[in-house]
């Protein structure tokens, strides 16, 4: 009878230990992220039987389980995709607002209106050398706007290529750790029991992997993850990785696309899937790339191309300012290599695509401030009417179908891209409220509370303490048998 | 119960320190410029509206620019037209005072030096220039418009200035035009438009390679000067049509004809209707010389008539002028209105501004107050 109270009092020792071992656990890891707390579930032994009573035989450790809900784990990480998609979205939209924010600084809204107004300003004084150079000077201005323009949204283009590139890699890292971890935890939970940490761990995977897009996830009936991508593939299945590839898409010169990174299944490399993925950051970068930076570029090109292309309709038709052999009759003498009229003032664009990276002045212009033509006649140093036809090219509406002014043309997509920045802002805040929420969710759920473990290790502690004083008393009363036999 | 973990609550507090920092940021920027809008996204379409109206005002300010320049020029010529004007009516005085056949020789060849003398001047006024551009010269103007003879060497064309959107006034006068009886046959409709049709939208970008489709109707052919549109020009006197040439032979035709007829003959010399007022003078210096008192006496009405045409033009200046002086006016005005809507749409309301961010500031506080409460407290804290 004894010999039960000592097994009893053991099996009590151990598993307060066990418990308090876990406590332990818990603690340490109240800040390791992913973590989910560990309880301990006791269990009776199995009860003996005297003949007359069942009776009671001590306690057991019946298993070691994390607290853990598969409904909330996928609800943060669809909120985290979406979040994520906000927040990059946001990121890359503000880097190409900023290259259109002139509230406080000089931007092509003011350089073309200064353009105009220097070509107004020749007017007054088409024969003044000085204005001429104003003029030049200007529109060299125009022309290293519009580059600014065209490069910087071409930085920001790159720059998302490579991030592109740099998240497919990293996506390949995860996949291949939850492979690594699928298969470690087969292994440890053949031998029974729960790979709670693992398990933990490849849950964290999943959810940084949900931060790139919306990932589907089953378990299988071994314990292993699927992870899915609608549209795309199965990029993990059981110990098998499909892996992702980045490749610059090629085809013909000049066609659309080229040179773009476009993500691709492994080993299916014709078939592009960078649009299947949806939300999180790998769309937002996507979307953002092929859909607002793709248009405003085209806009900016047709803007340049028009400017260019109207400006130097206009020049051509004048007179450059210089003496201008006539004969009698006032018809002009061409000399061999001399040119008085059908100067081009800009250098006369070959197409639209490209437009506003390839604007600059024409050779003759650059060369010769002369050769900036303002009158309609030949040898008519005051006839201003070419620059007074090409300072009201401001108010003509000569952009698109439905004829816009350059002004108005530049001001829509400075409107739209302001429109979409602050839309995207209102989402943002939205979507990342709703994970946070989702995030309290789930901590509060399987977060480790220290002043729960507090307790928990007082109530073990104690029962640990109780335990060993059954031991005790049971030595005693094995110490008072013994002495009657003294 | 909810069941608070050490995470849950670390996210709450970060998500509240977060939210009201971010806002604080931004009010903060805001309250150091002053401004309400910092990026488009802040107010798509105020700064939309923004950007326009900075245009309009840099519009503005070129179209005031414009309006003084074209008002020197106006009170430069309409200065020198004035002087010419006295001289004319000087040369009158003496064309009457020997009108009559009794006179002095020494007297009239004295006379004749003070009238040549008056021609001199005259022909100063009409070789004046502002810098280095002469006025009177139309679109010619880096050269002398008058040689000694007083024969018109510049253009027939006028400038014109826009001063407001799309009003354009003449602000040059072609000495063609001021100095000859007749201005009506000489003054070409030089639209600044180039008739409008410089610019033609439907064919400036229509193709690739259409590069010369742009239709322009350059010189003002004969039939073209008398659809002149009122409303975008001023256009002094009636323009007439003309007869054949184009600009630069015809003027030559006609500096020929001055130049053949020899000035002591009478006949060729007054049937020309369209005389300079040098010319005026140099027949009456001739005359005087000669003694021929009915070519005196023939020179007055037409000494009448080029004063009469001087005080036209300067008229017509000094309505030029009050037109120029209300589009001045309005512009003025508009950008009045434009600098109040400006700082309607971009300054910040500092009152709402400064109450904003101190509640803001007082969240902020309230967060960290409350935090810090939560933080500070374990049950660790009670057990000995």
């Amino acid at each position: 009878m004894t010999v039960d109270l000592f097994s009893i009092g053991s099996s009590s020792l151990r598993t307060s230990k066990r418990s308090l071992e876990t406590t332990s656990h818990n603690i340490s890891n109240a800040n390791t992220e992913g973590f989910s707390r560990q309880r301990v579930q006791h269990e009776t032994n199995l009860p003996v039987s005297d003949g007359n009573n069942v009776l009671g035989n001590g306690v057991n450790v019946k298993e070691v389980r994390r607290v853990h809900d598969n409904l909330i784990e996928k609800s943060l990480s669809r909120a985290m995709s979406n979040s994520s998609f906000d927040t990059e979205r946001e990121y890359q939209l503000e880097r190409v607002e900023e290259v259109f924010n002139e509230i406080n600084t000089d931007g092509l809204n003011k350089v073309l209106n200064r353009f105009f107004n220097s070509f107004r300003e020749l007017s007054n004084q088409p024969e003044n050398e000085v204005v001429r150079s104003v003029v030049r000077d200007n529109a060299n201005l125009v022309a290293s706007d519009f580059k600014r323009i065209h490069d910087s949204i071409g930085n920001i283009r790159e720059n998302i290529d490579r991030k592109v590139t740099s998240t497919v890699d990293e996506i390949n890292m995860f996949t291949n750790n939850i492979t690594k971890l699928n298969k470690e935890i087969v292994r440890l939970e053949n031998s029974g029991g729960h790979a709670n940490d693992l398990r933990d761990q490849r849950d964290q995977i999943v959810r940084n992997i949900a931060d790139y897009f919306t990932v589907s996830t089953y378990e299988d009936k071994k314990g292993q993850y699927v992870v899915n991508v609608q549209g795309v593939g199965t990029l993990v299945s059981g110990g098998v990785t499909n892996k992702l590839l980045a490749i610059k898409s090629g085809g013909p010169e000049g066609a659309q696309g080229v040179g773009k990174i476009e993500i691709h299944l492994e080993g299916r490399a014709g078939k592009p899937v960078s649009r299947k993925f949806l939300k999180g950051s790998i769309q937002a970068m996507i979307d953002t790339r092929d859909n607002e930076i793709a248009k405003l570029s085209d806009d900016l090109d047709e803007l340049a191309h028009g400017l260019a292309k109207s400006t130097n309709a206009i020049h051509r038709r004048g007179f450059v300012n210089k003496k201008i052999p006539t004969d009698q009759n006032g018809n002009i003498i061409y000399k061999e290599g001399s040119k008085y009229s059908g100067v081009d003032f800009f250098k006369e664009p070959t197409t639209v695509k490209n437009a506003a990276g390839m604007m600059d002045l024409s050779d003759d212009v650059k060369t010769d401030l002369n050769n900036i033509s303002t009158g309609l006649n030949p040898n008519a140093p005051g006839d201003n009417r070419v620059s007074i036809a090409i300072s009201k090219l401001q108010h003509e509406r000569v952009i698109g179908k439905d004829g816009t002014t350059f002004e108005e043309h530049y001001h829509k997509s400075v409107g739209e891209i302001g429109t979409k920045v602050s839309k995207t802002k209102l989402d943002k805040e939205q979507s990342t409220g709703v994970l946070a929420q989702a995030k309290s969710i789930k901590e509060r759920l399987s977060g480790v509370s220290i002043d729960e473990e507090t307790a928990n290790m007082v109530k073990f502690q104690h029962a640990y303490d109780a335990s060993a004083r059954m031991i005790k008393t049971a030595d005693e009363m094995f110490d008072s048998v013994l002495g009657m036999m003294r | 119960m909810s069941r608070v973990s050490e995470a849950s609550s670390f996210h709450a507090i970060k998500h509240a320190v977060g939210k009201t920092k971010s806002k604080l940021e931004d009010l903060q920027i805001k309250g150091s410029n002053l401004k309400a809008i910092q990026k488009p996204s802040d107010n798509p379409i105020g700064n939309v509206e923004l950007l326009s109206i900075r245009s309009q005002n840099v519009d503005s300010d070129q179209y005031l620019r414009n309006v003084s320049y074209a008002k020197t020029q106006l009170v430069f010529a309409e200065n020198s037209i004035e002087e010419l004007t006295d001289i004319v009516s000087k040369a009158k005085e003496i064309a009457i005072g020997q009108s009559s056949n009794i006179f002095d020789v020494d007297v009239r060849r004295a006379v004749a030096e003070e009238v040549s003398q008056l021609k001199k001047q005259a022909l100063a006024i009409g070789n004046r220039r502002i810098g280095n551009k002469y006025i009177f010269g139309g679109f010619k103007n880096t050269e002398r418009p008058f040689n000694e003879k007083g024969q018109y060497l510049g253009d027939d064309n006028q400038v014109k200035l826009e001063v407001a959107k799309d009003f354009f006034v003449p602000t040059g006068f072609p000495g063609s035009h001021v100095f000859f009886e007749k201005d009506s046959s000489r003054l070409l409709n030089s639209d600044p438009m180039g008739d409008g049709n410089l610019i033609d939208p439907t064919k400036a970008l229509d193709q690739e390679n259409s590069q010369e489709d742009i239709v322009i109707n350059r010189l003002p052919a004969a039939e073209k000067t008398e659809n002149i549109n009122y409303e975008k020009d001023i256009i002094l006197g009636q323009p007439q049509p003309r007869t054949s040439g184009d600009v630069n032979s015809f003027e030559k035709d006609i500096i020929l004809d001055r130049s053949s007829n020899t000035l002591n003959e009478k006949n060729t010399e007054l049937t020309n209707d369209n005389r300079s007022v040098f010319e005026e003078l140099q027949s009456l210096e001739n005359a005087l010389q000669t003694g021929n008192h009915e070519i005196i006496q023939d020179l007055l009405p037409r000494l009448d008539k080029s004063m009469n045409k001087l005080i036209q033009t300067r008229t017509k200046i000094g309505s030029v002028m009050n037109s120029i002086d209300n589009s001045e006016n309005s512009i003025e005005k508009t950008k009045l209105a434009n600098a109040e809507y400006t700082s309607k749409i971009e300054d910040a309301d500092i009152a709402e501004l400064f109450t904003d961010l101190s509640r803001q500031q007082n969240v902020l506080n309230a967060t960290y107050k409350a935090s810090a409460q939560m933080m500070g407290n374990s049950l660790m804290d009670f057990i000995r």
